[in-house]
């Protein structure tokens, strides 16, 4: 498939659906960081980077802030602590008192408590990280325009990309393409927001009219 | 291929004055020496004021400051084990206090002279004669461990109360059955050695006693410590000694001497010199620090024992030297000869370390203390309770919780605060301090075991610090001192450039 045929395609979805994001391709891991750094400076937040394999700086070059993730991950973690506590405590000191091994049934009876307590505090922490990393990413999420171009597959082999959303505030489709075209991609498209996911020939559109 | 006995120092002038000890730093090892020799001169007027206290003072301060040297020991073995790149940078520095160790084998002296009193066990074995002695021959043996409860039996607990524990979380009950009484046995000093707590047993009328029998706990005493004889034999004793300085010497020695001759020649062959040494060298390594922590800190008490006590002292070690390390390169990297080799990068990491090996030395201190509290086994809880009778040791036990893990736990758990350098730097020292008083913790209670009286007057707590920088004095200055003859970053190794330029993804 031609890449002339690509972006007729791509500039005939932009007319019947709004644009979701603006895909710049580029050959290497410097470029598509140089223009990270670029779309930082130049305001925008909702863009990212797809790259085959972590590129080391590129958080900076993104601007990103650290994550958010301890934040939720930690109160929910001491929850579990006092959760475990209040549990035993009131299942072994007030609501049936027993004096196992000789270990009073009081809150001196602490060190038998901690490791439920250090339990129940990983547990919820585990909970938190992952559910939490799901919200934080808005996961689930079963599908993105970005796929919606043909070549974006590239990303999970030699190509890198960054996509600008829509969504950004700062977006303007000819603006935002203006300033990528200046960091010479090897590839820019508009990529709408259609919802028919990677149709290849047309043959999904068509049917579904 | 063998070290050359050429001074690679000396030849490697031609390399620029980068990451050289430079500067005001060059004279650091003449500030150390004249604080070791001020310690020293203390500890010695220490020694003439009261020699016990200053034996133990010194083996405190010896202990803290071997574990640090032993704990950068385990950082070079670690990086070398996962052939490690983030860490060329630092690596070296961990190198030079690993190498400090031979240091300390001179420091140990006093430890030799003194360690008929400060292990009992050793008297024990020097008697000969286990098999056929008599009895009494060695009674000094167990005489020195009176249990810490036996002084304190409460006449106040009932007979029959004994499962209904009264004092706090630790049971103060012996709990074993009079033993059939052995003929011929000691009959029991008046006063001491009675009732080991043994509900409803006053001092003076305990069952064994009123019936004309011996204390069957001195009997057991008796018999644990015949059969710990053999270890605590005095060549063999002193052997492992030797045995533990030969191994942690060479280790320090070899690694030290592949990473200073790469800076020469540029061989990436000593990286792989030092790889392939490593795994075995992490045995050796494990296995002399149990036996050292084993030897020299749970044989004040040789009747007590406790199997992970090897690996509490190995966790105390590793987590203050990752705590050094990251102090003395903070110092050098803002007063020059590290700026721009380690980064905010380098830091993240160490503070990782730093972090996993807090909540690791946490959880092996629990985990002795929590078996040993559920299963009250009155041979095990000893160790706890002459650490939980008698003031100062109850306050200093919650410090070390306290100050010792929950604040730097709270002070390091984020990766901004790892990465916030005068954050990590003030949980650094907090570690570094609390680690001094969690040795001084495990050695010091042994002074009067199991009796109230440890003195903190400040005069006797003079002879402690002086013993602390005495050792930390010394071996400071024999650090820094070879600092000055060698680059303080391994310019050799094949992965600096990674290092230096390394960042968390």
């Amino acid at each position: 498939m031609s890449d002339t045929h690509d972006a007729q395609k791509s500039e005939a979805k932009k007319d019947d659906a709004a644009p979701a994001l603006l895909l710049a391709e580029f050959e290497t891991p410097g470029d598509c960081m140089h223009a990270a750094e670029k779309l930082r400076d130049a305001g925008y937040t909702q863009f990212d980077t797809h790259t085959p394999f972590p590129v080391h700086g590129m958080d900076q070059a993104m601007g990103l802030p650290d994550s958010k993730l301890g934040l939720i991950v930690f109160p929910i973690g001491i929850t579990g602590t006092t959760l475990a506590f209040l549990m035993m405590h009131w299942m072994n000191n007030i609501d049936y008192p027993i004096i196992i091994g000789g270990k009073p049934a009081s809150v001196a009876s602490i060190p038998s408590m901690i490791p439920i307590m250090f339990e129940l505090t990983v547990l919820l922490s585990a909970f938190a990280t992952v559910l939490g990393m799901f919200g934080l990413n808005r996961l689930p999420r079963h599908h993105h325009p970005v796929f919606n171009s043909e070549r974006f597959a590239n990303f999970s082999n030699d190509k890198f990309f960054v996509s600008v959303e829509a969504t950004d505030p700062k977006f303007n489709v000819e603006k935002t393409k203006m300033l990528l075209e200046g960091l010479h991609p090897t590839s820019l498209e508009v990529v709408a927001d259609d919802n028919e996911g990677g149709d290849f020939d047309g043959h999904a559109e068509g049917s579904h009219a | 291929m063998s070290a050359s006995n050429q001074d690679f120092a000396e030849t490697e002038m031609e390399d620029k004055n980068r990451w050289r000890l430079t500067g005001s730093w060059a004279g650091a090892w003449k500030i150390f020496l004249g604080v070791g020799v001020l310690g020293l001169v203390g500890a010695v007027f220490g020694y003439m004021h009261d020699p016990r206290r200053f034996a133990f003072a010194w083996l405190f301060a010896f202990i803290t400051v071997l574990t640090l040297a032993l704990g950068a020991l385990f950082f070079v073995l670690t990086q070398h084990l996962t052939s490690a790149g983030w860490s060329v940078t630092v690596r070296r520095t961990a190198e030079f206090f690993a190498v400090g160790i031979l240091a300390m084998i001179p420091l140990f002296l006093p430890v030799v002279l003194a360690m008929h009193d400060l292990f009992p066990a050793l008297s024990h074995g020097s008697h000969g004669n286990a098999e056929h002695g008599a009895v009494e021959e060695h009674h000094s043996a167990f005489e020195i461990i009176p249990p810490a409860y036996a002084q304190e039996s409460s006449p106040a607990t009932p007979p029959g109360a004994a499962g209904r524990v009264e004092r706090g979380a630790l049971p103060g009950t012996h709990g074993v059955p009079g033993m059939p009484g052995v003929p011929g046995a000691p009959g029991m000093a008046p006063g001491r050695g009675g009732p080991h707590g043994l509900p409803g047993a006053g001092t003076a009328q305990a069952p064994w006693a009123r019936a004309g029998l011996p204390d069957p706990h001195e009997i057991e005493h008796h018999e644990v410590m015949e059969k710990k004889a053999g270890y605590f034999k005095l060549p063999f004793f002193f052997g492992r000694a030797v045995a533990y300085f030969i191994i942690w010497g060479f280790l320090a020695w070899r690694l030290f001497k592949n990473s200073t001759s790469q800076d020469i020649t540029k061989d990436p062959k000593f990286t792989l010199k030092s790889q392939a040494f490593a795994p075995g060298a992490t045995f050796l390594f494990a296995l002399s620090l149990t036996f050292a922590g084993f030897d020299w800190i749970m044989a004040l008490e040789p009747m007590w024992f406790s199997t992970i006590f090897g690996v509490y002292i190995f966790a105390g070690a590793v987590v203050s030297s990752y705590a050094m390390l990251i102090l003395v390169t903070l110092a050098l990297r803002s007063g020059g000869p590290l700026a721009g080799a380690v980064t905010v990068e380098h830091y993240h990491d160490l503070g990782k370390l730093l972090f996993g090996f807090l909540i690791f030395w946490a959880y092996i201190g629990f985990s002795q203390f929590m078996l040993i509290w559920y299963a009250a086994l009155p041979e095990e809880t000893t160790f706890f309770h002459n650490r939980w009778d008698h003031a100062p040791w109850p306050r200093l036990g919650m410090m070390l919780v306290l100050v010792g893990f929950v604040v730097p736990f709270l002070l390091t758990i984020s990766r901004t605060f790892k990465r916030n350098l005068g954050r990590l730097e003030i949980g650094a020292i907090v570690i570094l301090i609390m680690h001094a008083v969690d040795i001084y913790w495990l050695v010091m209670p042994n002074v009067h075991l199991g009796q109230a009286g440890f003195s903190t007057n400040l005069p006797d707590l003079l002879i402690d610090i002086a013993c602390l920088l005495a050792v930390g004095g010394i071996y400071g200055a024999f650090v820094f001192g070879i600092m000055r003859k060698y680059s303080l970053v391994p310019v050799g190794d094949p992965r600096l450039q990674r290092s230096l330029h390394f960042q968390n993804a």
